[in-house]
């Protein structure tokens, strides 16, 4: 069949796969005979693929705009009257109004794909941002995003080659051959709470604002939008090509994060409506399917909020809903993982362990549960190493004949006949927090506790990392010439990556702090970053003697300065130069360079016990937020019974004020530029909320910020207890952080607060004269959740960047002309 | 288990549905080729925030004109050459001040290529290669191999015979080919 003939003509749509079976199989002939077309073909595949790079390159931006489309149920379209009209919630179209800015007012645009098809954030022109202030604050956008967030969910495409990670910065691809950056799968950022493939591989859908979202894996292109109405959607698994499982909280029956009436919805990507749906039990979390499909297993939530007797793995037949056996969890008095299992890949038996049920794993058939409704075949494998609870994860080998068992400790593969561990893959990694195996690539794809994705080959005794993901930040710090931001985390001084980004290299550069002066990337980083106004900045990691500071200077290309035998808890550069270090004592040590300038004692404060250590600008004063006394009821319920704010003179150690808390418990404090007003954040009054499965649940019933007019501090006793000048009660829960802007007009104040409510942070205007305060600007939760999370704000020094962070995103703002 | 491609709710669905009035198909629709537009409007346009009015615009046609596709081509075909009709009107209507397109036919000198010494010189060079080829021939290679259109659905598009397509294509290979072979010679002789 014209095998002879030159194909040239038909190899454009070859390439894109656009010609007929008949055509496809000419050319398919063809091309091993001939060397002209195979070399056409060669140069043509090159020039496609150049054509794909340079157009996505080229684009200046990947972010669509909100689709302004007529009214639902209009039939005769017409121009007027529409056009301000939205489809999308009023929630949703902030968002992406605020993305329709960036998209149109950023000047180098950002998103842009590279070579591998990386998607980068908006590149911000830092000079022509305002300054910040009462009159332009409302006119507040975002500039750029930094960080891809912290992993949420991971799993492998079906061949093996490709590893999504959904995370609270978007849905990323990993391409494992490539050993490439991720791509941002879709092209926007949104916090992404599971993600999918489907069985073919050909799609991979992920959980973005209660809505699921299906993208087509090879062109990021999405196709498909599934929204059910529910307040909430937890978990996302594929059952088959065309149907998904979910797991979501109906309307009204969710409360304070926990789901009273959890259900299970089969749904059908293709016609967009629900299969099935099954009642699960009240905090049900770990939706497996098994392979065929026919039976899925879950299990109830098993920290103290659950009672003993509701700690379960449950197993439902899923084509009748019969419940084919519930295995009790025995409970533990210690933290122990939730229980691990698995189905085979055959679909005929299901594994599982830990959970504090003992040192066994524990295998049932599938058959038999059908049959009896009851467990027959069950086997222990004896002792495994560690404590007999910690088993994570369980998975089937790729042809069921072995069962991998991943703890803290490393992977033990056990024969799945007689249960006999035949080896052990030990490794140093920690506890896992996400996972998934691959049966194809016969690896494990991991989230290590520094926040790592790794994969693990049980044959292997060292991970693969493939690429950091982030932490919570508490803390942000920007440089005095906006150049570098650095991100910190405080929530464990020996683990996390503390982040910093150059905003002068696009890409941005993104450093984890203190990596180069370390051993190892994962332990001892960063504890604290301050930097000083000539561009350098001075960074302290590690922990007590194996701490230290380092003065280092990016510009002038100096030799970084270690202060010898300095572990510094917080380190802080005053205006005028002077580095001060605050030990996990309470030593403070002002320097100059390296030179020790003198060292004084802050009477009574322990950084490393306080809720937050704050200086004033100036460096006079250091507040310290901290409980004195903290009592655990029966129930393990944390309440603290003497909470504290005081501050004290760095010049003298002394304690300057004593503000006594009232019930609750101060969180953040925040100094004005010139020292003059102190804001505190806190809760001021506590309550236990009822939960429905008939626990409490501890919550602040009136938080507050509260503003201290320090300018007085010397004239009136430090004991006496001062009245605020200001509170405002506008708060559900106390404010995660505070931050004053530098700029300062007459009696106004701008106060970023971060948290407090559902939204992710607000500008206010506060007047110290007429004691009024006012809402300036609001930023939306991209992920809004009935519970108040862990989020911080800081201004730049010169006020006129501002920078909000949630969940290891750092989001810059600020307002051009 | 289905094939791996999708067969229900095809793009030509779609249309129907916009046609009828569904609000929904159309933003279906624009999940599907927004994307797609934004970057074929603003390579044409030069300038983001016109290709964002024109995307709005592209839209508004569509949802207007859903009754009149008559599915010769693909859907992905109409709705690039509507909005190519529409960004040429604008860019007409607001005399933009950037290269017409036709205007952009004579190749750059050499000059361009000399500057380049960074590391990302290799891909910098591929796309520089194509920026220096003819507009028209440019558009042509976007349409065939990022949007992954057929030679006759180009020719919908831009509104040429098939075989001026086709004729297109190969003058732009060729000198493709001669640019790169240019920067690999230089490369090798590390200049």
């Amino acid at each position: 069949m014209n095998g002879n003939q030159h194909v040239e003509a038909l190899l454009p749509r070859y390439i894109i796969g656009k010609l007929s079976s008949e055509e496809r199989t000419r050319v398919e002939e063809h091309l091993p005979v001939c060397s002209t077309c195979s070399r056409a073909l060669t140069e043509w595949q090159a020039v496609a693929s150049a054509v794909r790079q340079s157009t996505l390159a080229r684009s200046p931006s990947v972010v669509l705009p909100p689709l302004r489309v007529p009214p639902a149920g209009a039939i005769v379209p017409t121009s007027n009257g529409w056009k301000s009209r939205w489809v999308f919630s009023k929630k949703t179209l902030l968002v992406a109004a605020s993305l329709l800015v960036i998209a149109t007012t950023v000047a180098l645009f950002a998103l842009y794909a590279s070579r591998t098809g990386v998607v980068l954030a908006p590149f911000p022109d830092l000079d022509r941002v305002l300054p910040i202030t009462q009159d332009t604050a409302a006119r507040l956008m975002p500039l750029t995003t930094l960080g891809k967030g912290e992993v949420l969910d991971v799993d492998w495409s079906p061949d093996g080659e490709q590893i999504a990670v959904s995370a609270s910065g978007g849905l990323y691809m990993h391409a494992l051959e490539a050993n490439t950056e991720p791509i941002l799968v879709g092209g926007q950022n949104g916090y992404t709470s599971a993600a999918a493939f489907s069985p073919d591989g050909e799609y991979i859908a992920g959980i973005r604002n209660n809505t699921v979202a299906i993208w087509r894996t090879r062109t990021g292109e999405l196709v498909q939008r599934i929204t059910t109405g529910d307040t909430a959607v937890g978990e996302l698994v594929y059952v088959d090509a065309d149907t998904i499982a979910i797991t979501a909280c109906p309307e009204d029956t969710l409360h304070w994060s926990l789901c009273e009436k959890p259900v299970l919805r089969l749904w059908n990507t293709i016609r967009n409506e629900q299969s099935a749906e099954f009642t699960l039990e009240v905090n049900a979390q770990g939706v497996q399917f098994s392979p065929d499909g026919t039976v899925f297993a879950y299990r109830t939530m098993t920290d103290r909020n659950v009672t003993e007797d509701k700690r379960q793995i449950i197993i439902v037949d899923a084509v009748t809903g019969v419940t084919l056996t519930r295995v009790q969890i025995t409970p533990s008095p210690l933290f122990f993982p939730p229980p691990a299992y698995a189905f085979s890949h055959d679909s005929t038996r299901f594994a599982y362990a830990g959970g504090g049920s003992g040192a066994d794993i524990k295998i049932y058939t599938i058959q038999n549960l059908r049959d009896t409704y009851a467990a027959r075949e069950r086997f222990g494998f004896g002792e495994l190493h560690g404590s007999a609870s910690d088993i994570q994860y369980l998975a089937f080998a790729a042809d069921n004949s072995e069962v991998f068992a991943i703890s803290e400790h490393g992977v033990t593969t056990h024969n799945a006949e007689n249960g006999i561990a035949t080896r052990t893959a030990r490794n140093s990694f920690g506890y896992t927090r996400q996972w998934a195996f691959s049966p194809r690539a016969g690896s494990i794809a991991l989230v290590n506790k520094y926040g790592q994705l790794a994969t693990l080959s049980p044959e292997d005794e060292e991970l693969t990392s493939l690429y950091p993901y982030g932490e919570t930040y508490s803390d942000i710090r920007i440089s005095h010439d906006n150049h570098l931001v650095a991100g910190i985390t405080r929530s464990s001084i020996n683990s996390t990556p503390d982040r910093l980004w150059n905003l002068q290299e696009f890409p941005f550069s993104e450093t984890v702090i203190a990596s180069d002066v370390l051993e190892t990337t994962t332990t001892h980083t960063a504890v604290d970053l301050s930097f000083a106004s000539d561009g350098s900045y001075a960074f302290s990691y590690g922990i007590r003697d194996t701490g230290r500071v380092i003065l280092r200077n990016l510009n002038a290309e100096r030799e970084d300065i270690a202060l010898d035998d300095v572990f510094a808890y917080n380190v802080f550069y005053t205006a005028d130069g002077n580095l001060y270090t605050l030990s996990e004592v309470g030593t403070l040590s002002v320097w100059e360079g390296s030179t020790l300038l003198r060292k004084v004692t802050i009477q009574g404060l322990q950084p490393e016990l306080s809720n937050t250590v704050t200086f004033s600008f100036d460096g006079r004063y250091v507040g310290g937020a901290m409980c004195l006394d903290r009592r655990f009821d029966r129930d393990a319920i944390y309440t603290c019974t003497d909470p504290q704010v005081w501050v004290w003179s760095t010049q003298t150690g002394e304690k300057v004020l004593s503000l006594d808390g009232d019930t609750g418990e101060s969180v953040r404090l925040a100094f004005s530029q010139d020292g003059g007003i102190l804001a505190i954040s806190d809760c001021s009054e506590i309550d236990f909320a009822y939960l429905p499965i008939n626990r409490t649940f501890r919550r602040c019933t009136s938080a507050s910020i509260r503003l201290f007019n320090l300018s007085r501090l010397g004239q009136v006793d430090v004991d006496r207890l001062m009245q605020p000048i200001l509170t405002f009660r506008d708060f559900a829960y106390p404010p995660s952080a505070l931050a004053f802007s530098p700029i300062r007009t007459g009696d106004t104040l701008l106060l970023a607060v971060s948290g407090g409510s559902s939204d992710l942070a607000s500008v206010w205007r506060v007047n110290i004269a007429d004691r009024t305060h006012e809402r300036l600007y609001t930023i939306e939760n991209p992920n809004p959740t009935p519970m108040s999370y862990g989020a911080t704000i800081a201004f730049s020094p010169d006020g006129r960047l501002l920078a909000v962070s949630y969940v290891a995103i750092i989001q810059l703002w600020g307002v051009y002309p | 288990m289905s094939p791996p491609e999708r067969t229900v709710q095809p793009d030509e669905t779609l249309v129907r549905a916009i046609a009828d009035g569904d609000t929904a198909a159309l933003e279906l629709l624009y999940g599907r080729y927004g994307h797609r537009l934004s970057i074929f409007l603003t390579n044409l346009l030069q300038d983001p925030s016109a290709a964002e009015d024109t995307l709005q615009e592209v839209m508004v046609a569509v949802w207007r004109q859903a009754a009149t596709f008559r599915g010769s081509g693909s859907v992905l075909a109409w709705l690039l050459s509507i909005a190519r009709h529409l960004a040429i009107n604008k860019r007409r209507r607001k005399q933009l001040s950037t290269t017409p397109i036709e205007a952009l036919d004579e190749v750059s000198s050499d000059a361009d290529i000399e500057r380049d010494s960074t590391n990302q010189e290799q891909y910098l060079e591929i796309m520089r290669a194509l920026e220096r080829l003819p507009s028209a021939q440019r558009e042509t290679l976007e349409l065939v191999f990022f949007y992954e259109l057929t030679e006759v659905e180009v020719a919908q598009v831009q509104g040429i015979a098939v075989g001026t397509v086709k004729s297109r294509l190969h003058r732009a290979k060729y000198t493709l080919r001669q640019l790169l072979s240019l920067h690999q010679r230089r490369q090798e002789s590390g200049t």
